[in-house]
């Protein structure tokens, strides 16, 4: 059954890389999601996965066929790649009503009788709904309709892979929640390797099983959804999921012998980090120097090739924000072995009666269902969220505790994560 | 894993996967191959024409200069350069082709520029028949109107040809100025051309977003300043499409400054041909340069172009300004005449010549008696020499004339079949490689021959298949071919203009689905692309039909229409070259009328593409 692999995958313009050396598993029956900011390289992953682009090394295999290998010279054109790809928008052809644009493809394989083709058009219209419309054109439909037209057609020839660029982005909010929802049912109903393109981090966390966050073309993430917004890699995946964004704050100290670390933080405060599991910082210093060793001798050996050509768009240092008062001024020394970030989520802040450090409300927006909070603490600001309908005051001094293990350390030397765990203030 | 044992395979078998991966898409293999003919067909004659400036000629002036009675030399140059003709064979042909060539293009943007304004941006009144009338001149022939421009303003006291309408009838006469020579020629080409302007300046101010005018109204803009700030910059890459087209064919037009009496380097280069074979062809490299020269100025500014191509698919309302209530009517009127004038009066006034009993014999418009008309010139069916007919028999009955038609329908036929396949074939590949060297370079040098004046890529193939090793001269074959390269650009550029606009996920919906290319082609591709598809074969047919420069020099001159018209032309037989005009204007008219009647395409939707 179709498991995709991609192995060492590389895809550039001149000298712009659309995707840096990507490796990629992809597991029959998952629902993937390539998820990063516009431009990263998720739709051109999806593209050369579906042979609808050729990258310009590495290699390819859907189930047990190599489609693509640059060292053998293999490429399997798309047609015969056997998946089906749901269009950004939809690509129906204009001058086909919804029977013909979804018979078409079967029509053309000398597999089905006219029946069986009546059939098959029967069933997966059924799927998505638009029994009633066979005889439209697309431009008669509206765009809901249009979308499920395309997914019929998609789901017509039965491919065991499904590829989808943004499929729900061209919909309103409401139809795109339904359409998500409906997404999921298919995944189950049809059993089929699902691989998702989407910039919508909600998407993706609510509908893919592995979540593959890419940056500039370099995987950052590759793991289930949870984990990703739990025990995310770096800052950058830190900050890309989640919504309201997490909280990062800069942390100085070291690590003390009990293994917790003693930090200081909010510009003096004092604070003390227990590790959810053993950690041993040092250790994981010497991995992070080792990495970079790595990395920097790899870059010069690529260099030496003739072939190589260098990356225009230079992997940068992931800019993290820290949300203070007074903007404009940039406090942040430089880093040193001492220097961690801490990634808060907003929920893991409580308001507690007594107890915590003291905070401000700074600005306070309820919902209804829960209440968004921006609480002052010295210059710094952190967002929190809170359950249940309480007004809060905007000037209101309250308590606030840090809870849970699910508090992240990065290193900010390399900005990779060193565990998670638990914050005292 | 079962693979450890793999190992690299060789360069060469790497290379032949990579090879047929390549040609598996047919985009790719359309690439190739056009490539390669293209440039053949376009580079070939201007080495041969090259090599013609620098050989000698048995028999001509460069034998008895050079000494030399075969073999290469430069004396060529040297004479038409420093010689004591050098003037009249080269710098003033030159200075007026230039000329004529600079002022058809401001008329033609000014003319065009400002109809296409009023009719876009205006509260005019009688839009839609000004509209379709206003393209009338460039369906018709071009040297059509010369010919009445001839017939209105000459008189034997000033030209010392017949009389024309203006003499004979209101016995008013007009100075030799106005009559022959620069100013009639340029007025007359850019008429002829300023349906282009029309069609690509309207074009842009029809699509242009409301909202960037809006935007400046918003801000309290005076409204001349909105126009020169915001819409004619707008406007400027339509302008610059305008002069790079009119100036390249009207430089390279032979008919209009022949029937004018203008000597521009194409008339100079007919005079020169028999004798001064070498040095003519050195004309022909200057006409070509010329060619290049604008074609090199239109692609600088086509790459700052793009930040000027701000045309959404989203056009509003775009707001109307309103000429006054007189106003409207009163500019209407004014351009009513005017179309007239060139688009009506030909017509009329060909059918007119073709019944009067002499030329310049206006009696008719003076006592209206029917007796002072004439039906000779069409019915006569047996030869007499008297009645001025030398011989003839009538225009239904004359075989040459309806032999030169059917050749003329065969070759127009025939290359737009051959231009409109290829050039939609090219624009499709080259839409689907937009990124490739290759689909750049099939693009341009396709593009070439456009800019090429026809007279001079006439002048190439002459030379490259009229000699000792290939004489196509007088064959069909040899005309098709030429009229399919000139031709293949107006296809190419109305096909890849309406392929860019197409989403490539169309196809690729159906690559992924195994449709066979073929088949994507029927049953997709060209239906969706239907009317810029037939408008690329309608471009070339329309063209063909009335081509007189690009054909003249290939073939002998019963061969095709426009050439017998020539002929008669010279014989002094005006009633006949009025009647084959009136001929070859009826056919495109209805040719036109049918096709949009029966597809919806029609000739201004493949120019404005």
């Amino acid at each position: 059954m179709p498991k995709i692999v991609l192995t060492d995958v590389t895809k550039r313009w001149g000298d712009f890389y659309a995707v840096d050396h990507l490796n990629l598993v992809i597991d029959d029956q998952s629902f993937v999601t390539l998820l990063g900011p516009s431009g990263c390289g998720k739709t051109t992953t999806l593209r050369m996965i579906a042979g609808l682009e050729t990258p310009t090394s590495g290699r390819i295999e859907i189930g047990d066929q190599v489609v693509f290998d640059s060292e053998k010279g293999i490429n399997i054109p798309a047609n015969k790649r056997h998946v089906g790809f749901l269009f950004q928008n939809y690509a129906l052809w204009p001058n086909m009503t919804v029977y013909q644009n979804i018979s078409f493809g079967l029509k053309n394989s000398k597999k089905y009788t006219k029946e069986q083709i009546d059939e098959i058009v029967q069933r997966v219209s059924h799927i998505v709904k638009i029994e009633m419309f066979m005889d439209r054109y697309p431009s008669e439909l509206s765009g809901g309709q249009q979308q499920r037209v395309a997914i019929a057609r998609t789901l017509a020839p039965q491919p065991q892979v499904i590829f989808m660029d943004e499929p729900l982005s061209n919909l309103d909010a409401k139809l795109r929640l339904e359409m998500r929802a409906e997404l999921q049912r298919l995944h189950l109903d049809t059993g089929c390797t699902f691989v998702y393109v989407t910039h919508d981090q909600m998407e993706a966390m609510t509908l893919a099983t592995r979540i593959c966050l890419i940056d500039n073309g370099v995987l950052q993430q590759y793991d289930a959804p949870l984990d990703v917004y739990n025990r995310p890699n770096n800052l950058f995946v830190a900050d890309f999921v989640g919504s309201p964004s997490i909280n990062f704050v800069d942390a100085h100290g070291t690590q003390v012998e009990d293994g917790s670390m003693d930090f200081g933080v909010f510009g003096g405060l004092k604070a003390k980090f227990k590790f959810a599991n053993k950690t041993d910082v040092k250790k994981f210093r010497e991995e992070e120097s080792a990495l970079m060793n790595a990395k920097a001798e790899e870059a010069e050996e690529a260099s030496k090739d003739k072939k190589h050509v260098e990356k225009k768009n230079k992997d940068a240092k992931f800019n993290y924000h820290i949300a203070r008062v007074d903007e404009d001024k940039d406090l942040s020394p430089e880093a040193t072995l001492d220097d961690y970030v801490l990634g808060i989520r907003p929920e893991t802040i409580k308001v507690v009666s007594k107890g915590g450090i003291e905070a401000e409300v700074y600005s306070a927006m309820p919902t209804g269902m829960e209440t968004t909070l921006r609480l002052r603490i010295g210059n710094f600001i952190l967002t929190g969220v809170v359950f249940g309908g309480i007004t809060y005051k905007i000037g209101q001094t309250v308590n606030i505790k840090f809870e849970g293990n699910g508090i992240s350390l990065f290193s900010r030397e390399s900005g990779r994560i060193i565990d998670t765990g638990a914050l005292e203030v | 894993m079962e693979m450890t044992e793999e190992r690299p395979i060789s360069r060469w078998a790497l290379f032949w996967a990579k090879t047929k991966t390549f040609f598996s898409k047919p985009q790719n293999v359309i690439l190739v191959v056009m490539g390669i003919v293209c440039t053949f067909t376009t580079f070939a004659p201007i080495i041969a024409i090259l090599n013609d400036t620098v050989q000698v000629h048995a028999g001509t002036i460069d034998q008895y200069l050079s000494g030399k009675a075969e073999g290469f030399t430069l004396v060529n140059y040297k004479d038409l350069f420093t010689s004591r003709l050098a003037k009249t064979n080269l710098w003033i042909p030159l200075l007026n082709t230039v000329l004529v060539s600079v002022l058809s293009c401001v008329f033609a943007i000014l003319y065009g520029g400002i109809f296409a304004f009023l009719v876009t941006r205006t509260n005019l009144k009688c839009k839609k028949y000004l509209s379709s009338i206003f393209i009338f001149p460039y369906i018709m022939p071009q040297w059509t109107l010369a010919t009445v421009w001839s017939n209105l303003f000459d008189s034997v006291a000033v030209t010392g040809t017949k009389n024309g309408l203006l003499a004979g009838f209101f016995g008013i006469t007009m100075p030799s100025w106005w009559c022959q020579g620069l100013f009639p020629s340029f007025i007359v080409l850019g008429l002829h051309y300023a349906p282009f302007a029309y069609i690509l300046i309207g074009g842009i101010f029809r699509n242009m977003d409301a909202n960037l005018e809006e935007a400046a109204t918003i801000l309290d803009t005076p409204k001349w300043k909105i126009m020169t700030h915001v819409t004619l910059p707008l406007v400027r890459p339509a302008i610059l499409s305008t002069i790079l087209l009119v100036f390249g064919s009207s430089m390279g037009s032979y008919p209009v400054p022949h029937f004018l009496r203008l000597t521009t380097l194409s008339t100079k280069y007919l005079e020169m041909n028999a004798n001064y074979a070498g040095e003519a062809s050195i004309l022909a490299v200057i006409m070509m340069l010329l060619g290049v020269l604008i074609m090199y100025f239109n692609q600088r500014s086509l790459k700052s172009r793009k930040s000027y191509t701000t045309v959404t698919g989203k056009s509003g309302q775009t707001s109307v300004i309103n000429l006054g209530k007189a106003g409207k009517y009163i500019i209407g009127i004014v351009f009513i005449i005017l179309t007239f004038f060139t688009s009506i009066y030909p017509i009329i006034s060909f059918a007119f010549e073709t019944f009067l009993p002499n030329p310049g014999d206006y009696s008719f418009l003076r006592t209206w008696d029917f007796k002072d008309l004439t039906a000779k010139w069409w019915i006569t069916s047996e030869n007499v020499t008297e009645n001025g007919m030398y011989g003839q028999k009538g225009m239904l009955f004359n075989s040459t004339i309806w032999k030169g038609f059917g050749g003329t329908m065969l070759v127009s036929v025939a290359c737009a079949l051959t231009a409109g396949t290829l050039g939609t074939l090219i624009g499709y590949a080259v839409s689907k490689n937009r990124r490739s060297r290759l689909a750049g370079y099939v693009n341009s040098v396709a593009f070439l021959p456009y800019l090429m004046p026809s007279i001079a890529v006439g002048i190439a193939y002459f030379v490259l298949f009229s000699n000792k090793y290939f004489n196509l001269y007088n064959t069909y074959f040899l005309i098709i071919l030429v009229g399919t390269v000139k031709y293949i650009p107006f296809a190419s550029r109305s096909s890849l203009n309406s392929m860019l606009q197409l989403s490539g996920e169309i196809e690729e919906a159906a690559v992924i689905q195994d449709i066979p290319w073929h088949k994507r082609m029927t049953k997709i591709i060209v239906p969706i692309q239907k009317s810029s598809i037939i408008s690329g074969y309608l471009l070339p047919f329309m063209t063909c039909l009335r081509e007189l420069s690009l054909f003249m020099l290939l073939c002998v001159q019963g061969f095709i229409l426009s050439t017998t018209l020539d002929y008669f032309d010279e014989m002094g037989l005006y009633a006949f070259s009025s009647g084959i005009n009136l001929i070859l204007i009826v056919t495109i008219l209805i040719c036109n009328g049918l096709i949009n009647k029966i597809t919806g395409a029609s000739l201004d939707k493949g120019i404005g593409g």
